[in-house]
Order: C-alpha cells, then sequence, then structure tokens
C-alpha cells in the first residue's frame, strides 16, 4: 500500500512545479495536478474539437502522458505550459489522424458550469452559443491561440512555447482572431 | 478587456468536464502508476535469476496496467453510454 510522501494539506498549499516534481514517487500529487488543470485543460480541448466525446478521450490522454511522461518535465519551465503543450500535440495528433481540413466546434457544450459568475449570468445562453459559432468558424490556428489567450490567460511567450509558433506568429494570429471576432459580433449586434 | 472579449472568454470558459467520464480516468490513472514499469527491472541487476523472474511478473503488470487503460477507453468510445 503506498503511503502519501507529503499530507494532502501541504500539497494544496504546493506549487505546480512543486507537485511535479512528487509525481513519481507520490500519486497525490499528480490527482493535485489532475484536479487543477482537468477543467482548464477540458475546455481547452473542447474549443478545439467538434463534440464532448472527442473532447473527453483527448483529454484522456493528455493525462495518460502527463502522468507516463512526468519524469520529463523540466522545472526550468511551468508545469501549466508543459501540460497545454501536451494537449497541443494530441490535438494536433487526433487532426493529423482524421486528416479533417475543418474542424467545427458544432454545438456550445451541454454541460453547465453549476457557479456561473456575475458576468455569466448576464450573458444569455442564445449570446453565448453565437460567441461560441464565431470562435468555431475560425481557422484552427487562430481558435487555438484566442483559447490559449481568454482561456487560460497565457501571455504571447507562453503561447509561444505551447505551440512552437514565433512570438510574432502568435502575435499576428490574435490580431486576425480578434479583428474578426469584433467585426463579426458587432456586425450581428449592428 | 473590451465587451467581445469578455463575451469570447466567457463562451469558452463554459463546458465542464463531465464527474463520470473523469473520475473514473483518475482511478485508471492511479492503477497505472501504482503498477511496477518495466525499465526498473531492466537494469544492471537484470541479469540475476530473482530479477529476470521480477521483469517477468513488471511485464505482466505493465500488460495489465495497458489493460485497464484500453479497458477505460473502449468503455468510453465515442457513442457509448458511460
Amino acid at each position: 500500500m503506498e503511503v502519501s510522501v507529503i499530507s494532502v494539506d501541504l500539497l494544496a498549499d504546493a506549487t505546480d512545479e512543486e507537485l511535479a516534481a512528487l509525481v513519481t514517487e507520490d500519486f497525490d500529487a499528480f490527482a493535485e495536478l489532475y484536479g487543477r488543470y482537468l477543467c482548464p485543460v477540458y475546455r481547452f480541448v473542447r474549443s478545439q474539437t467538434p463534440d464532448d466525446s472527442t473532447a473527453e478521450d483527448i483529454t484522456a490522454h493528455v493525462f495518460f502522458k502527463a502522468i507516463t511522461s512526468a519524469g520529463t518535465f523540466r522545472a526550468d519551465g511551468t508545469y501549466k505550459s508543459w501540460i497545454f503543450r501536451i494537449a497541443h500535440n494530441e490535438i494536433h495528433s487526433w487532426r493529423s489522424g482524421k486528416a479533417r481540413s475543418v474542424v467545427a466546434l458544432e454545438e456550445l457544450p451541454e454541460s453547465v458550469d453549476p457557479t456561473p459568475s456575475p458576468v455569466a449570468q448576464a450573458i444569455t445562453q442564445e449570446d453565448r452559443g453565437m460567441v461560441w459559432r464565431k470562435v468555431a468558424e475560425l481557422p484552427p490556428a487562430q481558435r487555438e491561440v484566442v483559447a490559449l489567450r481568454y482561456l487560460q490567460d497565457l501571455d504571447v511567450e507562453e503561447i509561444s512555447g505551447i505551440t512552437g509558433r514565433s512570438r510574432g506568429a502568435v502575435r499576428i494570429l490574435l490580431h486576425r482572431a480578434r479583428l474578426k471576432l469584433r467585426h463579426s459580433m458587432e456586425g450581428d449586434v449592428g | 478587456m473590451e465587451v467581445y472579449e469578455t463575451r469570447v472568454q466567457e463562451a469558452l470558459a463554459r463546458p465542464v468536464p463531465r464527474p463520470a467520464f473523469f473520475d473514473e480516468l483518475l482511478v485508471v490513472l492511479r492503477e497505472m502508476w501504482e503498477i511496477p514499469i518495466l525499465p526498473e527491472a531492466s537494469g544492471e541487476r537484470a541479469h540475476s535469476g530473482l530479477l529476470v523472474a521480477g521483469s517477468v511478473a513488471a511485464a505482466a503488470a505493465g500488460v495489465g496496467a495497458a489493460g485497464a487503460w484500453y479497458g477505460f477507453r473502449k468503455r468510453h468510445r465515442r457513442g457509448s453510454v458511460a
């Protein structure tokens, strides 16, 4: 029977990188990281895939890789960037495998956040679906940087590290995506 | 942040993972983590009879881990009900 190396309270207070260093010897450290990153990774993957089951499958692969490759994490980068790079690679593999030229987010996911923020409450279901479709219409590369920027609050440097694109390329993709989204949403309103 | 950016942020943050799926995934990942990994038994001591036997056991356990993973994936294959 495995005995936890450090207490659950200490795990909760530990940084991602401290936990990552413990994963090979303490599963609870991985479980803590899993709890921290399940939602962010799933939401990112879901924003790049057409349905819930594909997103679940890819997300499962991301955490499978995260635990089987735990020893390859280097503390000179953040765990967040590391796990999102795995997610980026898994999505890319899935796209390549399926040879899909267009990956559409068909429908707004059915699952609902049980504790919506005040902003979320102010935005109607119809509006949310419209915005989801606007993002879905973006080319995959633009959609990916938009999700990393707005969903994960990552900066250009981090997005560059995750996607393997230059910082300039990330800025251009973000700029084009912002223009499209703003124009299409303002067009719908006006 | 502009209004349209807030709306994008909110729409993208809406989906939540299905607990039944991801709770089971964590259980499977724990099973895999607990099983000895074959390369650990293939060090310089691998010539000893005991470790050869140990590596066979580790190989069998590795097959078990793979089985747990693929069993999980099969149960949750697209279109199936979890």
